[in-house]
């Protein structure tokens, strides 16, 4: 099983696996504001996407990089 | 003063995070302990790896294809002239265009004081997006994007579901029958394909968004307004601080105007796609099984997994578009105000 991983599919791996604990932390981190401030829900959730978008992008570019 | 409970809540939050933190470094020591050690093990394995890929080599039919194609496959050329091909992914995307058009032209044809069913599901939906639109937007800038994000997530959100029906990718053209009675185990050239599994259709939503992300900023600020919001300088500075500040603001702008005009369109259109591309891969994959009970427990939890994703992806496309253009439409000097 291990003797197919190719270098590049690590690499993209490892990327995507930066990306998925950033977008995990953006996500706890927004669900914890608006639950503390339910109020601010629509500022709260635009920044957490964008902010998700950024570490996701990342990984996307690091994928067209490794193809 | 603040009450101590909230600092209190607030150390444990902060905590929280820290000790998420090292959690995280130990799973990614881990890691790479297991890579390191698949490193170690490599020339071993590595002679079979070369058996492996000379044996592809010498056999070009023996190759490991990807199960459901990158690109969406031609089914046949229209009016037989070479440079319009037809795929089956936008096949697909046709029904979806004739049913939404359709549905939308019996449920609005007529408007009525009291509405009946579907008018109060279509109100229903266009007041909802556009409650969650003006969170994030000028009310002038509402106007604009309101049509174009609601329009992406219908046609998205249509298109993704389509990748749960039956029928698509499970019927079409095989070059030889190895099942009993027109069953096999694997369609090679299937009829209709998720439309948004076509990277195609993505990359031209993307394209779209990107032209008028810039039409629509343009038109709100201004062009030397699109500028100086993007390069210039967004807090108060006195003139000793002002030469670095301006340096430091231009070139986060920079790295900025790469993220617009490049990061953004190509992830908002790859993550759509390969999200779906992914999930019908994973489908088909777990479909294809010999054994139908193995493939029923594959598949059940699959196609749970992705009503979830195919609903989410649809929303963070037309909401990342309307966040970006959100960001890009808005006046910096907001807080002079209070």
């Amino acid at each position: 099983m291990l003797a197919e991983i190719h270098a590049d599919e690590v690499r993209i791996g490892l990327a995507f696996g930066g990306a998925a604990i950033g977008i995990g932390i953006a996500a706890a981190g927004g669900v914890m504001a608006i639950g503390r401030n339910p109020g601010a829900f629509g500022k709260v959730f635009t920044t957490m996407l964008i902010g998700m978008a950024l570490a996701e992008g990342l990984a996307i570019l690091a994928w067209i990089v490794a193809k | 003063m603040l009450p101590a409970g909230v600092i209190y809540r607030r150390n444990q939050s902060v905590y929280c995070c820290v000790n998420q933190f090292r959690k995280i470094v130990y799973v990614w020591l881990l890691l790479a302990a297991v890579l390191a050690a698949s490193a170690g093990a490599q020339p071993a394995a590595a002679e079979a790896t070369n058996e492996v890929v000379a044996a592809a080599n010498s056999h070009p039919a023996a190759a490991v294809e990807p199960l459901v194609p990158m690109v969406a496959p031609t089914l046949f050329h229209l009016f037989g002239i070479a440079w319009l091909p037809v795929t089956n992914s936008m096949i697909c995307t046709w029904l979806v265009a004739a049913l939404i058009i359709g549905i939308v032209r019996l449920t609005t044809g007529k408007l009525s004081e009291i509405p009946g069913q579907g008018q109060n599901v279509m109100e229903a939906m266009v007041e909802g997006w556009e409650g969650l639109m003006s969170n994030v937007l000028d009310p002038k800038v509402v106007k604009w994007v309101f049509p174009f994000g609601t329009t992406y997530f219908i046609f998205i959100v249509i298109c993704n579901f389509t990748d749960l029906l039956p029928g698509v990718g499970s019927i079409g053209w095989v070059h030889e029958k190895t099942g009993p009675f027109l069953s096999v185990p694997h369609v090679e050239l299937p009829f209709l394909r998720p439309p948004t599994s076509d990277v195609n259709l993505t990359l031209a939503m993307a394209s779209v968004f990107f032209v008028m992300c810039l039409y629509w900023a343009v038109r709100y600020n201004g062009f030397w307004g699109l500028i100086k919001h993007t390069f210039g300088i967004k807090v108060e500075a006195n003139k000793y601080a002002y030469l670095p500040l301006l340096l430091l603001f231009i070139f986060i702008g920079v790295m900025e105007s790469f993220s617009i005009l490049f990061i953004r369109p190509v992830a908002l259109a790859l993550r759509l796609y390969g999200n779906i591309f992914g999930g019908e891969t994973m489908l088909t994959m777990a479909m294809s099984q010999k054994s139908a009970l193995l493939a029923v427990l594959l598949a059940l939890p699959g196609y749970f997994f992705e009503t979830v994703v195919c609903l989410l992806q649809a929303f963070v496309f037309a909401m990342l578009s309307v966040a970006f253009v959100g960001t890009m439409c808005t006046h910096s000097d907001e807080e002079h105000g209070h």
